[in-house]
């Protein structure tokens, strides 16, 4: 029998779980950003989408930005969302944590400009921190890493 | 004793917030509860661009039901709003709501924007954020039925 009162040590492993998160987790950015210079939007789409395929993600959809908010026709060309996941992954991290929902499925913003297309996505690790679930880390961390090389692959 | 509970609990107190998302949670199943939030939606001026069917997706691959779905919704000013103001934000439309379902109930949620103006503290796109919120408030007040 623990000779602390149940309050006191469920403030010690709160604690505790405070000091296993990462060190890094405050350091975060919000979005990742890669640049494409010189492509269009299209050229930057066909890129991702099989970058995506190159990562074992599933490509769900893609689409303009207003897509069903104006008249098929008249959809915005300068700004694309494109959507994937990773099926084993987003039921692990589900079971974990239902809030993932926040950043499920994947998604990268395109938006082009006169010099190229400027790709965005919200951070994992930023949203996962703010959520304070130590367990997501590892998950949230290798979902950032696969962004960054399927941005990066898209841009070589 | 006491002193070390009081330290732990400043400790605690002084560390980042966390997400802090609106929600909202009506005794209804998940197919009613899309068209309460879409009907909601279209009472603020928003249309619902895509139901992402998670929970069919997943179990349609062998995984188990996370009886969640995903409702994208915007408007065309919306985005508008966002290119001209701070197209980074073009990044988290359009808006998203999360339904979760929880025994008879479902929980519906939206994506914490509180903290997209900690990190874009530019009066303009603390305007627009908070044009946002509150319009998803009203979204998610209405299907509550508050």
């Amino acid at each position: 029998m623990s000779r602390y009162p149940p309050w006191l040590r469920v403030l010690f492993f709160s604690f505790g779980l405070l000091l296993a998160t990462p060190a890094t987790a405050q350091n975060e950015e919000p979005l990742l950003n890669v640049f494409l210079s010189g492509k269009n939007i299209e050229q930057a789409s066909e890129l991702l989408v099989q970058a995506i395929g190159n990562h074992n993600y599933t490509f769900v959809r893609q689409q303009s930005i207003d897509s069903r908010l104006v008249p098929a026709g008249l959809e915005t060309r300068s700004v694309r969302i494109i959507y994937f996941c990773n099926f084993d992954l987003m039921s692990q991290v589900l079971a974990l944590d239902t809030r993932t929902a926040e950043f499920l499925p994947c998604r990268i913003t395109l938006l082009e400009t006169g010099k190229g297309v400027a790709l965005m996505a919200v951070n994992p690790v930023w949203v996962s921190n703010r959520m304070g679930n130590y367990r997501l880390h590892e998950h949230c961390e290798k979902v950032k890493q696969d962004y960054l090389e399927i941005m990066k692959e898209a841009a070589l | 004793m006491t002193k070390l509970a009081c330290a732990l609990l400043v400790l605690l107190g002084g560390t980042p917030a966390h997400a802090a998302p609106l929600t909202a949670i009506r005794t209804m199943d998940l197919p009613v509860a899309i068209d309460a939030v879409t009907a909601a939606a279209q009472n603020s001026g928003y249309q619902v661009v895509k139901v992402q069917p998670i929970d069919q997706a997943l179990v349609k691959r062998g995984y188990p039901d996370p009886g969640i779905r995903i409702l994208f919704i915007g408007k065309s000013s919306t985005m508008d709003q966002a290119m001209k103001i701070d197209p980074r934000l073009l990044s988290v439309l359009p808006l998203r709501l999360s339904l979760i379902v929880e025994g008879k109930d479902t929980l519906v949620s939206s994506d914490d924007l509180e903290v997209w103006k900690e990190m874009f503290p530019e009066p303009e796109t603390v305007r627009l954020i908070e044009t946002w919120q509150r319009d998803l408030k009203i979204i998610l007040g209405d299907f509550s039925g508050r």
